[in-house]
Formats: structure tokens, sequence, C-alpha cells
């Protein structure tokens, strides 16, 4: 996780963030942010993706929602900002409850998945990894009828899965743009999970 | 007279109507790619500093994600103990055998 994130994050020029990013159990094929950088990736995510790259696809999009500030938007819909306040001061476990249940349950727009996209597909060239694994993870998506299913709930506010797999086959690399895949054994980094 | 009255209401809530729909057009093509932050206020982020996010994100970070996590160092430090032990006591008894 550390060489995939480390890859990205260095391609971001100038970030208030400082990135914490945790795997976690779950049985569901989940990736999520909280507010200050922390991103969670599930087990299950891992073991789904088929290489670093479309790992790093994921991650990419996610440090999105982190840098354009989506994940505070969505708190701030459901919670004025004395309530914010009052649960960093206080840590009332009632009101940590709920905003927990909002950060989990509510969704991103559509229009900020797709500033996400467009954004993790910059940063991935940036990375030297082809945007086109987007494409390749919602394939396999498709290929394993996954698309709006419960099991992966993360998606369901994010646009269909065809748009944007076409979205990630237009997006033109800059010229001499040449991907460097990660010298990882990714079998073995899936069994060790 | 009433006549007059109702027609210079007509005339004023054209008037005023016509003015709106101007107004709402205006912005309406300005902002097309977004809905105007101040009719739904979907641009609010601002109004969290990020010192006070990352407080935000620590607590919540440890109220609800605690416990969850997979610590894959410990995991792969446990199981280089566990071949150590195995080294250990395959030296101390050569018979010794693990069936995995």
């Amino acid at each position: 996780m550390w060489v995939i994130s480390s890859r990205l994050k260095k391609q971001i020029r100038i970030s208030e963030y400082d990135y914490k990013i945790k795997i976690i159990e779950s049985e569901m094929i989940n990736a999520f942010t909280i507010p200050g950088g922390r991103i969670y990736i599930s087990k299950e995510l891992i073991l789904f993706c088929e290489s670093p790259e479309q790992l790093a696809a994921v991650l990419a999009h996610e440090i999105a929602h982190v840098e354009k500030r989506h994940t505070v938007s969505r708190i701030l819909k459901e919670f004025t900002i004395s309530l914010l306040f009052s649960i960093i001061s206080g840590a009332d476990t009632v009101l940590l409850s709920e905003l927990w249940k909002t950060t989990i349950s509510s969704s991103f727009n559509r229009k900020q998945e797709q500033e996400s996209d467009e954004y993790a597909m910059d940063l991935l060239e940036k990375s030297n990894i082809s945007p086109r694994t987007i494409a390749a993870f919602f394939r396999k998506l498709n290929r394993e009828n996954l698309d709006y299913d419960e099991k992966v709930e993360f998606l369901m506010s994010h646009p269909h899965n065809n748009s944007r797999i076409k979205r990630s086959l237009e997006y033109k690399t800059s010229k001499g743009f040449k991907p460097i895949p990660f010298d990882l054994d990714w079998k073995s980094i899936k069994e060790d999970l | 007279m009433l006549g007059k009255i109702q027609k210079d209401l007509i005339k004023l809530l054209a008037f005023f109507g016509g003015l709106f729909l101007l107004i709402y057009l205006g912005f309406f093509l300005l902002f097309r790619s977004s809905t105007p932050s101040w009719l739904t206020a979907e641009y609010n982020e601002h109004l969290l500093s990020y010192e006070k996010e990352m407080q935000l994100g620590e607590i919540i970070d440890r109220y609800a994600i605690k416990g969850q996590e997979i610590d894959i160092l410990k995991k792969q430090t446990n199981r280089l103990c566990y071949v150590g032990n195995f080294f250990q006591i395959k030296k101390a008894n050569p018979h010794f055998r693990v069936r995995l």
C-alpha cells in the first residue's frame, strides 16, 4: 500500500493533507474517505483488484475526494458548523454516532464523482499509471455483475460503470506517456492479507 | 376604475415576473455547469478549516474505525515468529514435523 500510495502522493504538488491509508476488515468491496485525508480500503477490494495499478486507480479516486474536500462538503450538508465544533471539542458519543452514520450512508453527488474521476485520471497519468486502468477495474466489476450490487455499496452514487469506462478510454494522455508497472508480486501480497 | 387597477396589477406582475425570469436565466447561463451555490449551498467546504478537518477525522477514526484495521506488519511479524519458533523446535527435536 505504501509503494502504491507514495507514487501517487509524490505527484500531488501542494497538499494540506498528511494522508493516512488503512486496510480494514470488511466483506464488502469498499473504499471510503473521512475528513482529514484518511482513506480506508477494504480487504475484499484489494483481493478484487487484478493488479496494483487497479488499486492505485481506486486510491487516486479517493485522494481526489480528499483534495476537493468533498467529504467536508458532504458532512456540512447534514451537520451545522457549530455542531461539528461541539463534536471536536466534546466528542459526544451520540453526535459522533450520527456523524459516522452520515459519513458512511450519505453519498457524493454525481458531479463530485465525475470531478474525482477526472482528477484521478490526471493523477494516474502523472504517476506513470495508465488512466485506462479505471476502465479495466470497471470492466471486471461488469464481468462479475457487481454494478450497483449491494456488495459494492460505495458505487451507488457513482456514474454508471459503462460511462466511466468510456470516459477512461477516451482520456487523452500526453505525448510520450509511458506507463511504468509496479514492481510488486501482487499475488503474494493478496495471499498475505 | 376597478378595471384600471386590475390592468395595472397585471402589468406590475408581468414586469416583476419578467425581471425575475431574466435574472434567473442570466444565472442559469452563467452557472450552466453547476447549480448556483447561493441556491443550494453546495460549496460549503471553506466553512471548516483544514486544522478542524484533521481533528474531526481523527475523532471519527478513533470512534468508528479502530479495531477494524488490518495490521499487515503485525501479521508478518507473527509469521516470522512462527517460522523462527519452528526452526528452534526443529533444532531441539530433529523429528519434529508440521503438517500444513
